[in-house]
């Protein structure tokens, strides 16, 4: 190696302890009737690196040590093995190692911190071993500072020091996506995006809830399996992203105050577990995720009751309710635009909503006339605040399937 | 590519610097560069010794101001380890050390990374993942006044609330006392290490600090519009670029090399008509040197003409020139004696494909499954289409493309001699290597330990074997590829399909296919895929109407089919998996998988194989159809390989499930790879699963292995990195059955990841010496000689005594890049 190393007469190794990988052998197999006859066979049949009594899959199972440095993401355990070995022909006293992981802007020391560890002595050729872990949780470069401190034979103290410099690199990208319900609840949609060089299995995503909410995830084919509805084998690829869905529901003392509710923008935090090659595991949790206070405005409108199914040029009605969210009384003139979509509303096109208080609500049943087939969006309610003037338009109060078809009754939802 | 697991030492003249202060080395970190390049940028550094800073070319990013966010996370984080070990230096400044060895680093790397160093200047801000939208989920405590104008403009853009908003999450690492005492996480640590894991978990806050917070903002990207990116940031992916370079340009010089060997190739094909020897004019009904091989073929032969008794001695004497080095007889009479002799291995390999067809008795009548040549004279037409038993076409069967089946119906229903196919529907193959192979083990003997250690080895080598089908097979089963492969040379040379023969037309014999498909075979055992690639060109997809038996009516008469063995299709679609080209390979895997399912279509409806109508008798028909879906199950074994090799575990997942179904005598087997299919792709519960599947079909107890249960759950506590447990684990194994090399294996390496090394080593050894055919095994070479590597300084003696023993035990197919020898 450089000449440096060559005035101490110990020596320092440090090798990355990434998981070990399977050895695949090469098999290459022919009919017996062929020219080689069975001698390929019989070799491939020999090889220990080929699990006996089947072709060759590809998956191996002969254990081998890495062989190259590889990558290392935040979140995951930095392993190494540290070997000290004596080169010279006599006894070394007094040796001690030491391993600092440097970051940009702190320390970690990893080995040989304590004061009083006692201090090995070690025979001609003989060598320590140390195994040092850390969880990586800072990103960009790190330098493990590794120093050996020892006597000479002359008695006189000798120490040396060696750098490895690595960058940890960010594994995962997260987006979220927020939709707030008009019953309350929030969707969470988190697009979980393998930002690392191989494939890598999701072990865990959860949503840790903030105490304002109650969370049901919905990625399991049904609330008791346990099978993720991403498949059967759990893999990400390289570059791939996979969809979250989170439902959360307000906690009855939440929803006891709407006011409270509305300013509740903290959801909770994504919660995140990976492994990849040969089980090295990963974990990272997101900040606090935030979504934007819904906007009401004064008054908002919610459907109540509404058939999922109707057929077509057969009216149905809709149950809307009209609540007063603002600090003082509301006049309210109720007016039709056009039914949007597929129908037509039927009915009286201009009344006046009685008038409500604060925080009170009334409800109103509507009639539509369905006309046109397919999924509809049930639009055009315009409702009008008689004294500041201010229109609210409603162009996405709900959908509705419309269908040839006789529908049976009590499609509702 | 060579790689090196261990961390290359930064060459540091640091020791100095540590003499003059006995105090701590940690003191004063700092990293040296013997080219000078600009090293440690510290900011703050009055309190730092003045020599540690020895830069002469700062760079730009580093003597940017400290972003803000360094200075915020300062405070508290540094609190516990001040309180630990008072440092002012290190816990406050935030050092950026720009040039010290990478870890990765071969010197290459070493010098791209001072490289960058010089340019990162000009390489633009990554681009981290910005979506115009986006707006950044905001930081605990410290930032909430820029997040609020990001609501403030979100809200702005979206509608009564229902708008959706996407936010980039930075991400941050767990945090809470409980990871890190986690059950797995506990388990695993070793003995060695408890302490400062320990002592390290107490430090950890269990809120989030600052650091994280501001690691956090370097993370997020409207930050950085706001804040200065912190310097380590452009460092991180400006290396990152380079790194991909550097392996981008690897990959480009290998695929040079590659496309420069084709060049080369093709260079020869283009020089040789002019050189080419004489009499080489071969027209493809009569070719001058095929001739021999139906004629020669009958030595003894009551009904030979005249002529051609004649012919066979003038060729004769032309084979003699060929083998001119060997003892001189003709390589065919070799045959017959072999044949007469009953040699070795002609248990297994009857060639009856040389055997003279007038000698034509009963007994060569019933089906001998490995007549894959029949010929036949002009003469005996009938007879060996008799002789074109049921085994024969059931496996040469293949449906050949449209443009091969016209040429083909052109050529059996035109008089004899006047159909003569375009050019480009020939296969012209020929050898693409102008030398003999060495042999490899040797010649490192020979540098290594010199002559006289070299001298020593005797191992088979094409000269020393009969140059003939039967010294081939010595070869091969004496593990001396490279030899096998010189001697298939020789034979293909012999056949006018030599070194410069490619391009030019020749005649094939399913003699001659044979030969390349044991040629292509060692090959790519060697892993010589570049080589194997470019002789393969030439067959292109196996498909040529050169290639059926029906193209050569003068020398099989009737019979019917691919000249083409089975194994050799399937290694063709295989070889551009190992070059990296997974989807040809893929293409080229579902091409023959298609046809499998098309003849195994044909054969159920009451057709024969490639659709004609054919009388079968029931059995005729099982036995094919059972071959055919054999063939086919071959086939979905090399898909799965290649899946994966190409780590779609999805695709290898389903196969795999597919097999299970499909093959029920491997059905243990294949839950096992399953399994570790699984652990490889880190899901350990399925990984479990699929044990526990491995377990329930295995046989009961008294016929039950203890050993593999043990080896998987070997595997799954690998998985949670508990290595200690896993090496009882083996060790249990081990005590059941000590003379299995894989647990062996697999326990010695658990024992290095328990810091157990010498151990390890001494488990190795003792395998090998006491088992060196066995035991000298690629993998586990490359195992012990990585671990050489890490213990000790005398690794080279160590691996030259491997060596030795290498070349007492082992034939010259051996890969000695396993040893992984310094070059001298």
């Amino acid at each position: 190696m450089d000449s440096k190393d060559k005035d101490h007469i110990l020596s320092l190794k440090v090798m990355r302890l990434t998981r070990p990988s399977l050895f695949t052998g090469l098999s290459v197999g022919c009919d017996a009737r062929d020219l080689p006859g069975d001698h390929l066979n019989a070799e491939t049949r020999a090889d220990i690196a080929v699990p006996p009594g089947l072709h060759n899959t590809g998956v191996g199972h002969l254990l081998l040590l890495p062989q190259s440095f590889g990558n290392i993401y935040l979140g995951e355990t930095f392993s190494c093995c540290l070997c000290v070995h004596n080169d010279s022909n006599e006894i070394i006293r007094d040796v001690a190692i030491k391993a600092v992981l440097q970051m940009s802007n702190q320390r970690v020391p990893l080995l040989g911190d304590d004061e009083d560890e006692p201090l090995h002595q070690l025979q001609p050729s003989d060598t320590i071993n140390e195994v040092i872990q850390h969880e990586v949780k800072d990103i960009g470069t790190h330098i493990l500072v590794c120093a050996v401190s020892y006597q000479a034979s002359s008695g006189e103290q000798q120490n040396f020091r060696k750098f490895f410099k690595f960058q940890v690199m960010k594994p995962l990208d997260v987006k979220t996506k927020f939709y707030n319900a008009e019953c309350d609840e929030v969707y969470l949609e988190a697009g979980v995006q393998n930002i690392t060089s191989g494939p890598l299995c999701l072990e865990k995503v959860e949503l840790e809830p903030s105490p304002y909410f109650t969370v049901v995830s919905m990625n399991k084919i049904s609330t008791d399996s346990n099978s993720l509805v991403f498949g059967g084998i759990n893999t990400i690829n390289t570059h791939d992203t996979r969809q979250y869905l989170y439902c959360l529901k307000p906690r009855p003392e939440a929803r006891a105050s709407p006011a409270t509710l509305r300013h509740a923008t903290a959801i909770g935090k994504l919660d995140i577990v990976w492994r990849t090659n040969m089980g090295d595991r990963g974990r990272l949790q997101t900040s606090q995720l935030q979504r934007m206070a819904p906007q009401y405005g004064d008054v908002r409108v919610t459907v109540e009751r509404i058939p999922s199914v109707v057929q077509l040029e057969r009216q149905f009605e809709v149950l809307l309710t009209i609540t007063n969210i603002c600090e003082r009384s509301l006049d309210l003139h109720l007016a039709f635009l056009g039914g949007g979509g597929g129908s037509e509303w039927s009915g009286v096109s201009s009344q006046t909503v009685p008038t409500l208080s604060p925080g009170q609500y009334t409800s109103l049943t509507l009639s539509l006339l369905p006309l046109h087939t397919g999924l509809q969006t049930i639009a055009g309610v315009r409702l009008t605040d008689t004294f500041l003037k201010r229109t609210y338009d409603y162009e996405n109060l709900a959908q509705v399937f419309i269908t040839r078809d006789k529908v049976r009754e009590k499609g509702e939802v | 590519m060579a790689t090196n697991p261990f961390a290359q030492p930064l060459p540091s003249d640091s020791t100095n610097l540590v003499e003059d202060d006995g105090r701590s080395f940690f003191d004063q970190l700092s990293a040296q560069s013997e080219e000078s390049e600009a090293v440690i940028q510290q900011h703050m550094s009055e309190a730092l010794p003045v020599e540690a800073i020895t830069s002469t070319q700062s760079l730009p990013f580093t003597t940017q101001p400290n972003p803000p966010h360094n200075e915020l996370s300062m405070q508290p984080v540094s609190l516990p380890y001040n309180t630990h070990q008072p440092d002012p230096l290190m816990t406050q400044q935030p050092v950026h050390v720009s040039v010290t060895e990478d870890f990765s680093g071969t010197q290459e790397a070493t010098m791209m990374s001072s490289m960058h160093n010089e340019s990162s200047g000009d390489i633009e801000q990554p681009t981290l993942d910005v979506v115009p939208v986006l707006t950044t989920a905001p930081l605990q405590g410290s930032q909430t006044q820029n997040f609020e104008q990001d609501v403030d403009a979100s809200n702005a853009l979206s509608q009564q609330g229902k708008g959706a908003t996407q936010f980039n999450i930075p991400l941050t690492p767990q945090y809470d006392s409980s990871a890190t005492k986690d059950s797995i996480f506990n388990q695993t640590v070793s003995p060695e290490t408890m302490n400062t894991l320990s002592s390290h978990g107490t430090g950890i806050p269990t809120q989030l600090t600052p650091v994280q917070s501001a690691m956090m903002m370097s993370m997020s990207t409207s930050m950085l519009v706001t804040n200065p990116s912190p310097n380590t940031n452009v460092d991180i992916e400006a290396t990152t670029v380079k790194f991909q370079q550097a392996s981008l340009d690897t990959c480009n010089e290998r695929e040079l090399q590659t496309v420069s060997h084709t060049s080369t190739a093709a260079k020869d094909t283009q020089l040789m008509p002019g050189s080419s020897p004489a009499g080489n004019t071969v027209s493809p009904t009569a070719p001058a040197q095929q001739k021999p091989l139906s004629s020669s073929a009958k030595p003894g032969s009551t009904q030979g003409s005249a002529q051609d008794s004649f012919k066979s001695k003038e060729n004769e004497s032309k084979f003699l020139k060929y083998f001119s080095n060997t003892k001189k007889t003709n390589p065919f009479e070799s045959m017959t004696t072999q044949i007469s002799g009953g040699g070795n291995d002609s248990a297994m390999i009857n060639p009856v494909y040389m055997s003279p067809t007038d000698s034509f008795n009963i007994s060569n009548a019933i089906p001998s499954p490995d007549s894959f040549l029949t010929p036949a004279t002009e003469q005996d037409v009938f007879t060996a289409s008799l002789l074109s038993s049921d085994a024969d076409r059931r496996h040469d069967a293949w449906i050949p493309s449209e443009s091969t089946r016209q040429a083909l119906v052109a050529m059996t229903t035109s008089p004899p001699g006047t159909y003569f196919p375009e050019k480009e529907l020939l296969t012209m193959p020929g050898i693409a290597v102008k030398e003999d192979f060495g042999d490899p083990v040797k010649n490192l003997v020979r540098t290594y330990l010199g002559e006289e250690a070299a001298s020593k080895r005797k191992i088979l080598t094409a000269a020393s074997v009969t140059q003939d089908d039967r010294g081939l097979r010595q070869l091969i089963a004496a593990g001396c590829y490279h030899a096998a492969v010189n001697l298939t040379t020789q034979l293909l040379t012999v056949y006018g399909q030599g070194e410069g023969r490619a391009g030019h037309p020749s005649k094939h014999t399913a003699h001659s296919i044979q030969l390349w498909f044991t040629r292509i075979a060692l090959l790519i055992k060697l892993r010589r895929f570049s080589l194997a690639e470019v002789e393969c060109q030439y067959f292109g997809d196996l498909d040529a109407p050169d290639l059926y038996f029906e193209f050569y009516p003068e020398l099989y008469g009737g019979r019917k089919g691919s000249m083409v063995p089975f194994g050799f299709r399937l290694l063709v679609a295989e070889l551009p998996q190992h070059l990296g080209k997974h989807t040809q390979a893929l293409d080229r895997i579902t091409a023959l998988l298609r046809t499998c399912d098309q003849i195994i279509k044909n054969l159920g409806v009451g057709l024969s194989e490639d659709g004609s109508s054919l009388e079968m008798t029931s059995n005729m028909r099982d036995d094919s159809l059972k071959l055919w879906r054999t063939r086919r199950q071959r086939v979905l074994y090399s898909v799965t390989n290649c899946a994966v090799s190409l780590k779609d575990f999805r695709l290898a997942g389903s196969l795999l499930e597919r097999l299970i179904q499909e093959d029920p005598n491997a059905v243990a087997g294949l839950y096992s790879a399953l399994g570790r299919m699984c652990l490889q792709l880190g899901d350990v519960t399925a990984a479990q699963d699929m044990f526990n599947q491995h377990l329930e079909h295995s046989p009961p107890p008294p016929q039950h292995d203890p050993v593999q249960g043990l080896l998987h759950s070997a595997y799954i506590s690998i998985a949670q990195n508990a290595f200690k447990d896993a090496s009882e684990i083996l060790q249990q194994a081990h005590k059941i059955n000590s003379n299995n090399g894989l647990v062996i294996n697999n326990l010695a390496v658990c024992l290095m990841y328990t810091g157990r090394v010498s151990e390890a080593i001494k488990l190795m050894e003792g395998a090998i010496i006491s088992q060196p055919e066995r035991f000298l095994h690629e993998a586990l070479v490359l195992n012990l000689a990585t671990m050489y590597e890490l213990e000790s300084s005398n690794a080279h003696q160590k691996k030259l005594k491997l060596l030795s023993s290498i070349a007492q035990h082992k034939g010259d197919s051996f890969n000695v890049a396993a040893l992984k020898l310094q070059p001298q």
